[in-house]
């Protein structure tokens, strides 16, 4: 059973395989999302911030036991500082037209977007 | 007595590759790979050689045992509940759709395709999670880069294991 696949033999399959997956790639490039927004939506399990992008300011939050400081600087949102263990967020990219910062142990949500004016909550 | 001694064989094997699986596992959170892919959870996936290699050579049940038990002791080791969620999701998946390409296309499609397709599955999977727990559709954003990267790091794992002899089946 093992002695015919124990060489690297690329099948048609593969081939198959590997078109598939990049034409996906490529359609989700592709899927429809919100353009970028003036303003910085922040949701936790609890509730759901929003902010303007252009007013520079320090969010810190609490959520599941780990503390996160949030940036808005310059147009641009980053997290500055975090408790976590893996620290995804803190290494994430700033982001300033439509990209989002996800941190997972946090349940923290920062993404751009161009929600109405009744959104603002602070 | 043959019977039995097959399955004591396969319960040995399972897990001694639980324990590979792990180490894998941990030997995956010591390389820095967002250094050089700066994409939140990127990873090669080193765990699925193990995942995929007991699907091939010992069997179905084992393979999704063998996963499972890993991404429990991963996470307790490792991670969080949520984390638990996330990669139990994703290597469920990534095996179903393993021993789905298994049962149909076994002789059409070598290691390469079936980790390939694999590893879009997991990331498929951790992405419809995230969705879910967050409730927004913001991450999807993530997807093709995330596709393409599984096109790279499922066909360096295929490539592995093409190499990786059945040691399964040796006499002791």
């Amino acid at each position: 059973m093992g002695e015919d696949i124990v060489a690297l033999k690329i099948k048609k399959g593969d081939v198959f395989a590997i078109f598939i997956v990049l034409v996906l790639a490529a359609a989700a490039f592709f899927i429809p999302m919100e353009k970028s927004g003036d303003k910085v939506n922040i949701k936790t399990d609890k509730a759901s911030y929003v902010y303007f992008l252009n007013e520079d300011r320090r969010i810190t939050l609490e959520e599941n036991g780990i503390s996160l400081t949030v940036v808005i600087e310059n147009g641009e949102v980053y997290v500055e500082n975090s408790t976590c263990r893996d620290g995804v967020c803190k290494k994430s990219s700033p982001i300033s037209d439509g990209g989002c910062i996800v941190c997972l142990p946090a349940h923290v949500v920062i993404q751009i977007s161009s929600g109405g004016a009744d959104a603002i909550a602070g | 007595m043959q019977l039995l001694d097959k399955k004591i064989r396969s319960l040995a094997f399972c897990g001694v590759f639980t324990a590979l699986a792990l180490a894998c596992n941990l030997l995956e959170a010591l390389i820095p790979l967002q250094v050089f892919i700066p994409l939140p959870g990127i990873k090669l996936g080193l765990a699925n050689v193990v995942s995929v290699y007991v699907l091939y050579y010992i069997g179905e049940k084992e393979a999704f045992s063998v996963t499972v038990c890993r991404c429990i002791i991963a996470s307790l080791i490792l991670g969080s509940v949520t984390s638990f969620a996330f990669s139990l999701c994703g290597g469920v998946l990534s095996l179903t759709s393993s021993v789905l390409l298994k049962k149909i296309a076994k002789s059409r499609v070598s290691f390469i395709g079936v980790c390939v397709i694999g590893a879009s599955c997991h990331n498929l999977g951790q992405i419809a999670v995230c969705c879910a727990m967050f409730g927004t559709l913001a991450v999807v954003r993530y997807l093709p880069l995330l596709l393409l990267s599984s096109v790279i790091c499922g066909g360096i794992i295929g490539g592995i294991l093409c190499f990786l002899p059945d040691i399964t089946k040796r006499k002791v």
